[in-house]
């Protein structure tokens, strides 16, 4: 398969109530800020004390996959609620001797309305338990073939004066990508993905690691790279010269972060 | 101002940092306990622009001590209905009574150097929501009107004065009010000449209108910053603020641009006269007499007691207005909200010399081949000449804050 992904928004919001072990619960907005820098931290937590996070939905949520960004976890591990117990995903959740500060995890679906962090031990030892970034995705869809153009542009919003003595006063609000997709194969099964993502007229998650490439190390390629985007440009497609119809066409993609 | 602010306020490279939260009413008006933080909503941006508010004294041409607080418009993106009235089950107001008279308040700050610290955090504009324009474009203009709005919605009639009282007193009657207090949380009155209101069942006028009556009554400013209430005299503040370097004085400018300069003569006011009486205040300055003949403002003080404190509150008013004051309305950094009007600073900026590499004369003794330039510029302010701020504007949007200030004799 190849790498991207898309997912829905964040299930992880201000509609989930949570309840840790000592991390401050006002703060869990650090979570799902779309800023990897502002972290929860917890508070009086070591190796000996495990740090457990537990989020309650409001209402049941599908998740196929979760991304957990700038962390210091070193062991532990997450589950989710069956109805009965919390319990391992498809493919479980755990940390023995981690060294990673980003990882994703992907999964057999499933439905739920809570979802257990435990994090035991930290990468330096003995640290406050910290994680940037948690999000609880749904799939959109995964395209079947790499673009064969990945541009990315980080856009700075600055508003420059001008002192009186020549001097540039620059004041920075923020910056936001820009990511620009080719893409030359793709499959019907590929264009119904980005018609349905098209339709919904809605923001979304966009990967481009996809979690696989582990050793990825461009900005906008690394496993912490996930953007809430939207996709600016036109629905279009072109059929390869020569045909009328076929299988596999192109399409162009401009996706713009919403945050 | 503590040094690290001011470290952050002075770097040429800012990382800003603004909030905007509301608290609205109950179904039962009640206001609910904590902000709510609406700028960012689960990790989205909100705001499509900040606005900008200003604060001035000396408001009305020819009007001394006339306080201004001005509105703020922002807009935000409400392509999902958020701002919306209180029907559409996507409105932040779902479930509360209505968006008029929600409060909303801008907290600002700087980000330090580590981009991790927040610095400086304080509320620079707070108000209540006067009306939601929302539009095609998928946005909604917010108009917020200061708390000013709120002590001129109601009447002096509804507290019922009778009697002589003083300026202290009525100021303070107003103001410590729960109706007001849920706004503006009270201050006692410090009027610079707490003189006594006649026959107080003779005042007419919204609560905000008798302010500031009594405000030029008594030579004194009803400043309101935020909900930061003070009702004072007209006074700079002991210590500067803040000391601005200007072109030719620091490696690192604190002034983008000069607007406007006044050597002194507008506002100068040689002579004060209390109509119906023969009471006067007048110069006996010659050169002021000669300077300014005719610069004359008169008062209506019915209801001032005596007329000793008449006397009084012109004498004070000539104190204040008759020598010429250096007025200037300059650009400077965002200074969130460690600047105020009646805040003491300091500015200074010297004009260039030429020819180059020279000395002004004086500076070196006769005959020792130095040779002797003069200074150009049309504005040139030599020591740390001291200022009393009059107005600022804050313009949250671009960062940037406007200031103007007359100079402290």
């Amino acid at each position: 398969m190849s790498n991207i992904n898309f997912f829905k928004k964040n299930k992880l919001n201000s509609t989930v109530t949570p309840t840790f072990t000592s991390a401050n619960t006002a703060l869990m907005v650090n979570l799902y800020d779309n800023d990897t820098t502002s972290k929860l931290i917890s508070s009086g937590s070591n190796d000996a004390t495990p740090e457990v996070w537990q989020f309650d939905f409001a209402a049941s949520v599908m998740i196929d996959a979760i991304h957990i960004a700038n962390h210091n976890i070193k062991s532990g591990k997450i589950e989710y609620y069956n109805g009965a117990n919390y319990v391992d995903f498809s493919t479980p959740i755990a940390w023995t001797a981690n060294a990673a500060a980003d990882n994703y995890f992907s999964f057999t679906q499933i439905s739920t309305t809570s979802i257990k962090l435990t994090m035991n031990t930290t990468i330096v030892t003995n640290a406050q338990k910290s994680v940037g970034e948690l999000r609880f995705l749904e799939l959109l869809g995964t395209l079947s073939n790499n673009p064969s153009k990945f541009d990315i542009k980080f856009i700075e919003k600055t508003k420059e004066q001008v002192l009186d003595n020549g001097a540039s006063l620059s004041v920075f609000f923020g910056e936001n990508a820009e990511i620009k997709l080719k893409l030359d194969q793709c499959t019907q099964a590929d264009m119904d993905i980005l018609r349905t993502i098209k339709n919904t007229r809605a923001s979304f998650y966009v990967y481009p690691n996809g979690g696989s490439n582990l050793t990825a190390l461009q900005e906008g390629l690394r496993v912490r790279d996930m953007y809430f985007v939207n996709w600016t440009s036109d629905y279009t497609y072109k059929l390869p010269s020569g045909h009328l119809t076929g299988t596999i066409v192109g399409t162009d993609l401009t996706l713009k972060e919403a945050v | 101002m503590t040094t690290a602010i001011q470290d952050l306020i002075r770097e040429n490279a800012q990382r800003p940092v603004r909030k905007c939260y509301i608290k609205r009413k109950s179904i039962a008006g009640v206001y609910e306990t904590d902000w709510y933080r609406v700028d960012i909503i689960d990790g989205v941006s909100q705001v499509k622009t900040w606005g900008s508010v200003s604060l001035e004294i000396d408001a009305e041409q020819g009007r001394i001590g006339k306080f201004s607080l001005g509105n703020l418009t922002m807009a935000f993106r409400n392509d999902t209905g958020a701002f919306n009235n209180e029907n559409d089950a996507r409105s932040l107001w779902y479930g509360y009574l209505n968006r008029k008279y929600t409060k909303l308040k801008i907290e600002c700050g700087y980000l330090d150097e580590d981009n991790t610290t927040e610095v400086g955090m304080a509320v620079v504009f707070e108000g209540v929501i006067d009306y939601v324009k929302t539009s095609d474009d998928q946005t909604a203009s917010v108009r917020v009107l200061p708390y000013t709005s709120i002590l001129k919605a109601y009447d002096i009639s509804d507290l019922s004065l009778t009697g002589k009282k003083s300026i202290n007193t009525i100021v303070n009657a107003i103001m410590n009010q729960t109706k007001i207090t849920d706004f503006i949380p009270y201050v006692a009155s410090a009027a610079q000449e707490n003189v006594d209101i006649t026959d107080t069942s003779l005042i007419t006028g919204n609560y905000w209108k008798v302010l500031t009556d009594l405000a030029l009554k008594s030579a004194s400013i009803p400043l309101l910053n935020a909900s930061a209430w003070t009702f004072t005299g007209r006074t700079a503040s002991v210590s500067s603020v803040f000391d601005f370097e200007g072109r030719g004085y620091a490696a690192n400018s604190d002034i983008i641009a000069i607007s406007s300069y006044d050597d002194g003569d507008t506002k100068t006011v040689i002579r004060w006269l209390v109509t119906g009486t023969n009471l006067e205040a007048i110069t006996t300055d010659p050169v002021l007499l000669l300077k300014y003949l005719g610069n004359t403002e008169t008062l209506t003080l019915d209801d001032v007691d005596t007329t000793p404190q008449k006397q009084g509150i012109i004498d004070e008013l000539l104190a204040l207005w008759q020598y010429p004051k250096q007025v200037i309305e300059f650009k400077t950094r965002f200074f969130i909200n460690q600047i105020k009007p009646t805040d003491r600073v300091t500015i200074r900026i010297k004009g260039q010399y030429t020819p180059e590499n020279t000395l002004i004369w004086g500076g070196n003794a006769w005959g020792d081949g130095s040779v002797w330039g003069t200074r150009i510029g049309s504005i040139i302010l030599d020591s740390q000449t001291p200022f009393m701020v009059t107005k600022i504007s804050k313009n949250i949007s671009d960062w940037v804050t406007q200031i103007t200030a007359e100079e402290i004799l």
